[in-house]
């Protein structure tokens, strides 16, 4: 039967597969929610019920697209959930994991499903299994419907099973029930309900919210919210201080005063326990509209372009400037010019912040399988996540779990010892890994440390020596064994990891996080831990750049790379054997002539003028690294849209893309890069120097 | 004339097979609502000749929402359509109560829909 819906066209999978990754999103944010709480046993209702919607919207979806194997699982996962919301089933740890478990291999089908490979069946039946085994072992039935016994007809007949079983347990639980009839104008009633609902949830839990007709059905609306509360009648009413607002006890017993200090003890509780989950309620009515990247991506190059544009207006303005009969025109070009840019930066601003989304995203996703991978592996660990709320580009986020997972995965497998050992040295059974995302600059970096054995130098030296990656013979200095574990072909294929189903190793990380302008970096203390640094650019689309020459062509020089820059001066310069020091201040720094670096040739119709003897040195750096780039001019700053330049100077590691500047095309480059291959060399440099 | 429509579900893919079932069989205008509270917010926006309503919805559920509209003197007389699966027995019988005309029930044959619909309109 619904084989007819999988012929639909391909926004229809799209729209299902979109929707599939963000009800599996919700559902591991909100087991997260429901692990924290895991200890005292009693689960969050309003949490279940959350799950249990998305459950249900997943299985609701996925028949229609006639995919059997999500069908089963989300039917029996939605079954566990229903009896847990119910209170059918009794909530535990166990309960927790298998629903991990379910969540996690949905995950895996929904992969298959968007990659057009076979599903996982095995792992479907066991798990379907599982989760069917559980209902039927938890079962803890009690009729508890006579208690519903006296309220009125006209509210039972609109609650939906939930909201019947919520009901019933308010009863159970002695809290008064009460009906709060409140009438809005038609036009404006959606800001009146909400401030009324929030003054009722700081008193209990919503139930329902009942609409019903106005006097005049064309101008008000009238609503009926249920509330099961432990304050009294008089309490709520001086809370909402509207007298038109009428409040009545339907069922339960209506706590009397300000209730007994104990109740007012309980009732915290139950404010702590109801109220943040269902803070999302009303929200639900927020107006968010759900936009391809792609068309994100394009708004943004159109941008782009307007800036060029800009750009050639301002050079025409400066031009005119000159001229007896443009001088005018100029001038009064300049308030124009000045409101676009203001308007520009306003719209660039805009668009770069509906691209940026927070880490919590892949965090979530990072703490789950910790657990699931601590399980596999039989060590205990423990993720902490501080920096979840950092906000980065969607691409860039999308990129990041993969190397991150392997960093993990890298730190739980070599990194944390097992408990035995841990114990033996005064550590701590369970092992930690910290994840950090912070905001630094124009970057955001994540650190990735563990509190596990670090690296064992040698251990990487010996194990390079047999890849044949290096020469036998002197241990070489700590960092540039460090740089061995990044070669390709280090890792071997004892090490494969499960995360992507081959053998990746640290260069596979490099690699990825290279592709989105970032940085990996690794420091380790022996006996003390590991911390791998990733230093990322925050968005991939517009960037502000120092547009230099080198012998006549022009290059943009990503700002947030730059440090300081300067006229240098031949006296400045310090050869050692054959590479180029400045002294700054108190540091020296290693000098590159982008010319020489580029083999650029010298432009011989280039009019010399004095100029062409004068040489800028551009300072960047990124983390801790500094590195001068000698250019021969510096023509202002300039904002840029960098574009991929194709796979024939993609292997370029000096170049990261190219751009548009004043109606020419030129490169962009990679300070990143740079940085890298000349720092590999100057270390290798400074060790020769040093034997 | 399109046929206007009103969807409340708070499934965009639902939503948007709903659509493309539709279209296929004649000229439909629809607007589109994720939850019942927006819902009550389009109502009196549109001259709707044709409602269809998913249950499980949090805040105002869909049974609430059949009650509204049917006590409306304003809506009573459009034909209103229930979503749900086949689990909710107990939330159907609710919605056939409260007036609700018709009941789909997820996942369905997108001819069935479309006969019920075509049922209503005519």
């Amino acid at each position: 039967m619904s084989q007819e819906f999988s012929g639909q066209d391909s926004s229809s999978l799209k729209d299902f597969l979109v929707e599939c990754e963000e009800l599996i999103e919700a559902i591991n944010s909100d087991l997260m929610k429901l692990s924290a709480g895991a200890a005292d046993a009693k689960a969050d209702p309003s949490l279940l019920n959350s799950i249990f919607r998305s459950a249900h919207t997943l299985k609701g979806i996925s028949g229609m697209f006639g995919y059997e194997p999500m069908v089963r699982l989300s039917h029996n996962l939605e079954e566990l959930l229903d009896g847990l919301r119910l209170g059918k089933v009794g909530f535990s740890a166990t309960v927790l994991d298998i629903l991990f478990e379910a969540i996690s291999v949905i995950q895996m089908l929904l992969e298959a499903k968007g990659l057009g490979e076979e599903p996982p069946q095995g792992l479907v039946d066991s798990v379907s299994k599982q989760l069917s085994d559980t209902i039927t072992s938890n079962v803890s039935s009690e009729d508890l419907s006579g208690l519903l016994h006296g309220v009125d007809s006209a509210i039972l007949d609109v609650l939906t099973e939930y909201e019947e079983h919520r009901l019933i347990e308010s009863i159970k639980e002695k809290l008064g029930v009460l009906k709060v009839q409140a009438s809005f104008p038609i036009i404006t009633f959606d800001q009146a309900l909400e401030e009324l609902s929030n003054i009722l949830k700081e008193h209990g839990e919503i139930i329902t919210t009942l609409p019903t007709p106005g006097a005049t059905p064309g101008e008000t609306i009238n609503f009926d919210l249920i509330v099961a509360s432990s304050s009294s009648i008089e309490t709520l009413s001086t809370a909402i201080d509207n007298s038109d607002v009428l409040i009545t006890l339907v069922a339960g017993v209506e706590s009397a005063g300000q209730g007994s200090p104990t109740q007012a003890a309980e009732a915290e509780g139950e404010k702590t326990a109801t109220i943040s989950p269902q803070d999302d309620g009303l929200k639900s009515i927020t107006q968010t509209v759900r936009v391809d990247i792609a068309k994100l991506d394009s708004l943004m190059n159109l941008v782009g372009e307007l800036i060029i544009t800009k750009g050639s207006i301002i050079s025409i303005a400066a031009n005119m400037k000159n001229q007896l009969e443009g001088a005018k025109f100029s001038l009064e070009l300049q308030k124009p010019l000045k409101s676009l840019d203001k308007r520009l930066t306003a719209l660039q601003e805009g668009l770069m912040e509906a691209r940026m989304v927070p880490l919590t995203q892949i965090f979530d996703k990072l703490s789950r399988n910790v657990r699931k991978i601590g399980r596999d592996i039989n060590k205990e660990v423990s993720l902490e996540v501080f920096g979840g709320d950092t906000k980065l580009d969607k691409l860039i986020v999308e990129e990041l779990s993969g190397p991150l997972m392997h960093i993990i995965r890298n730190s739980m497998d070599h990194g944390i010892e097992s408990a035995e050992v841990r114990e033996g040295k005064g550590k701590p059974a369970k092992g930690v890994i910290t994840l950090n995302a912070y905001q630094s600059g124009g970057h955001v970096l994540i650190e990735v440390s563990d509190d596990g054995g670090g690296i064992n130098h040698e251990k990487i030296f010996k194990k390079a020596v047999e890849k044949g990656l290096v020469e036998p013979g002197h241990l070489p200095r700590k960092e540039e064994i460090i740089n061995l574990m990044f070669l390709p072909g280090f890792s071997t294929s004892d090490e494969v990891s499960d995360i992507s189903g081959r053998g990746v190793g640290m260069d596979v990380v490099k690699e990825s996080i290279a592709a989105i302008s970032g940085m990996v970096e690794i420091e380790s203390k022996e006996g003390q831990g590991t911390k791998v640094i990733l230093t990322l650019p925050m968005t991939l689309a517009i960037i502000q750049a120092l547009i230099a020459e080198v012998n006549g062509r022009h290059f943009a020089v990503p700002l947030n790379t730059v440090v300081e820059s300067f006229l240098l001066e031949d006296t400045q310069v310090e050869t050692i054997e054959t590479k180029e020091f400045v002294h700054l201040r108190n540091a020296t720094i290693p000098i590159i002539r982008l010319s020489e670096l580029l083999d650029l040739p010298e432009n011989s119709t280039e009019k010399r003028d004095v100029r062409c003897f004068e040489k800028y040195v551009v300072v960047v750096g990124l983390a801790e690294k500094k590195l001068g780039l000698v250019v021969d001019d510096l023509l202002g700053q300039q904002d840029i849209v960098i574009k991929s330049v194709g796979k024939r100077l993609g292997s370029v590691s000096a170049i990261a893309g190219a751009t548009e500047y004043r109606q020419k095309t030129i490169l962009t480059i990679d300070v990143g890069g740079i940085i890298e291959e000349c720092m590999g060399e100057q270390s290798g440099l400074k060790s020769t120097l040093s034997n | 004339m399109a046929h206007k429509l009103l969807i409340v579900e708070d499934s965009a893919t639902i939503r948007s097979l709903i659509i493309s079932t539709l279209d296929a069989i004649g000229d439909f205008e629809f607007s589109e609502s994720e939850s019942g509270f927006e819902a009550l917010k389009i109502l009196p926006r549109g001259d709707f000749d044709l409602i269809i309503t998913d249950i499980n919805m949090p805040d105002i559920n869909g049974l609430e929402l059949v009650s509204f509209i049917k006590k409306n003197e304003l809506y009573k007389d459009i034909p209103l359509f229930i979503i749900t699966t086949e689990r909710s027995t107990q939330d159907v019988e609710k919605g056939l109560a409260l007036g609700a005309n018709e009941y789909i029930v997820k996942p369905f044959k997108p001819s069935v829909l479309q006969e019920k619909v075509l049922k209503y309109l005519k």
